[in-house]
């Protein structure tokens, strides 16, 4: 069988403005990742895009691009469309459909709708429109926001220990000039920093950017001919809707319960040299450590506590700064921890690179449901050497 | 920008009918039993269009809630703080809202009793389930 890797990838520029469009960036960022790879525009048979729903419109994007192609896809998965993209572009390479897979996202501001690929703001879904909005609801601050309350009530969870996820990656950030939030951060300024809905602060949440980063999933065969070493794909898992359909969903569960013995059953969570997690929240980190099971439930808290997840520690997590430092491409910010990990096992990472990072773990998450959690999470264990 | 306000649709009809007359009410399922919330077009347990809004008790618990400084939405910017609520309610379903008055913010914790209230919202013909605390 065909066994697909990640030839490479790369981003552009992040800035908090640009007049860009998205179309603009994401095929900046497809030049940059087809220049690290060294691979040829026209060798790319297939491509995926990281972008809101519209109808029919993968097929036009490519074409807006100049991309004749025979595979593409709309990934439309929230911040999980990053990660989820090139799953399914590994299993597009392997079925044969396709050779050399592009998978691109990002875009001007969310804010900035006129420069959006589509110039349009899609329908919001209907739960949202009648029973989330008209109470001045919705947006990812106050859904993280009731997470984090009951989870602060009910295992004690503080913020000096959030406060600890948010200094730590500011410190990681600080190694890495493509990161948009690289001043200073003590534990007091977290603490300080303005409420925006109880007990979410400013420093808790994501700041929105403009820029965008591809990532070119290839076959094995075609990897050799390349000038740098592939990623390779260890283990990959996603859930959908965990919980919905519950009575009452439990909001402090995520997706990651359903797989996770099912991703860590032939590489164990011990054998992670890193993490780089989907960090929108430093709640969502504590959230991923329990569900993922590298601590017990209601221990998030603590173990962060008790844990050094420096790049300089026993558990790097978000060693580029993660999202919540670097800022947040649109749907372009889940190859962000993507983009990390490999550079972390080809050894590129520069000031922050790990020592003998061989092999780490790279989550996504994607949009809120109306009463329990995320609605997507997906986890991929890559690595430098191939997974037997 | 105009609020956003709740737009009807075929099913949910009578969930804004219950609501005018001052009625939380949600989808009871005849096929299987089971009561949902939000509405959905069918039953999302059986896949059944044997579904009817029942009138509920319009008490629950604060299941989580969180004090709103700075709103996603312009609209709302002028009434901040404000108090959204995930309501557990007494039949075992749950119910995002938002606390009718702010004077039961202070102090609300997880656990607190709440009971319905309705306000008219947008142009007035629609009602919208908030909540206040029970006093005891
Ligand atoms: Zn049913």
């Amino acid at each position: 069988m065909t066994r697909a890797v990640i030839a490479g990838g790369a981003e552009t520029r992040f800035s908090r403005t640009s007049d860009l469009a998205d179309l603009q960036f994401m095929a900046q960022a497809i030049r940059l990742a087809l220049e690290e790879t060294g691979i040829s525009k026209a060798d790319v048979d297939g491509i995926a895009f990281c972008a809101n729903v519209l109808p029919d419109d993968s097929s036009y994007m490519a074409e807006h691009l100049g991309f004749s192609v025979r595979w593409t896809m709309k990934a439309d998965y929230g911040g999980a469309s990053s990660v989820l993209s090139v799953a399914r572009a590994v299993e597009a390479v392997e079925a044969g459909r396709a050779e050399v897979v592009v998978c691109v996202g990002g875009g001007n501001r969310f804010d900035f709708t006129d420069l959006h690929h589509d110039a349009v703001s899609p329908p919001i879904d209907y739960a949202h429109r009648s029973f989330v909005l008209p109470y001045g609801y919705g947006g990812p601050n106050m859904q993280m926001a009731l997470l984090q309350r009951r989870h602060m009530e009910l295992y004690g969870t503080t913020l000096e220990q959030l406060g600890k996820i948010a200094t730590t990656f500011r410190r990681h950030a600080q190694l890495n000039d493509n990161a948009l939030l690289r001043g200073d951060m003590t534990l007091q300024d977290y603490l300080d920093s303005p409420l925006i809905a109880d007990p979410i602060r400013k420093f808790d949440c994501v700041m929105r950017c403009a820029g965008a980063v591809a990532v070119i999933v290839t076959s094995e065969e075609y990897a050799k001919r390349l000038a740098k070493p592939p990623v390779y794909i260890g283990a990959y898992q996603e859930q959908h809707s965990f919980g919905a359909n519950d009575m009452s969903p439990d909001k402090l569960e995520t997706g990651f319960v359903a797989f996770r013995d099912k991703l860590f059953e032939r590489i164990p969570r011990e054998e992670m040299d890193f993490l780089q997690l989907y960090d929108d929240y430093p709640i969502a980190i504590v959230a991923q450590l329990e569900d993922l099971g590298f601590c017990k439930r209601g221990e998030g808290g603590k173990f962060i506590e008790d844990t050094d997840i420096s790049i300089w520690g026993d558990l790097p997590i978000n060693t580029s700064g993660g999202i919540l430092s670097i800022g947040q491409p649109r749907l372009g910010g889940g190859y962000i921890p993507l983009i990390e990990a490999m550079r972390q096992v080809r050894g590129e990472a520069g000031p922050r690179q790990i020592k003998d990072a061989k092999t780490g773990l790279v989550s996504g998450i994607g949009l809120m449901s109306y009463l329990s959690n995320l609605v997507i999470t997906c986890g991929m264990i890559v690595g430098k050497e191939p997974f037997e | 920008m105009t609020r956003p306000t709740p737009k009807t649709v075929p099913w949910d009809r009578d969930f804004w009918a219950n609501a005018e007359r001052g009625v939380l009410s949600a989808q009871r399922c005849d096929d299987c039993g089971r009561l949902q919330h939000y509405p959905k077009p069918v039953c999302s347990e059986c896949l059944g269009a044997n579904i009817r809004f029942e009138a509920l008790s319009g008490r629950g618990e604060v299941y989580s809630f969180t004090t709103v400084r700075r709103p996603e939405l312009p609209e709302f910017e002028a009434e901040a703080p404000y108090t959204v609520v995930d309501v557990l309610l007494d039949e075992g379903i749950r119910f995002l809202s938002r606390l009718a008055d702010e004077q039961d913010a202070p102090g609300l914790k997880l656990g607190d009793k709440l009971t319905t209230v309705f306000k008219p919202v947008g142009d007035g013909t629609k009602h919208l389930p908030y909540f206040v605390k029970v006093r005891d």
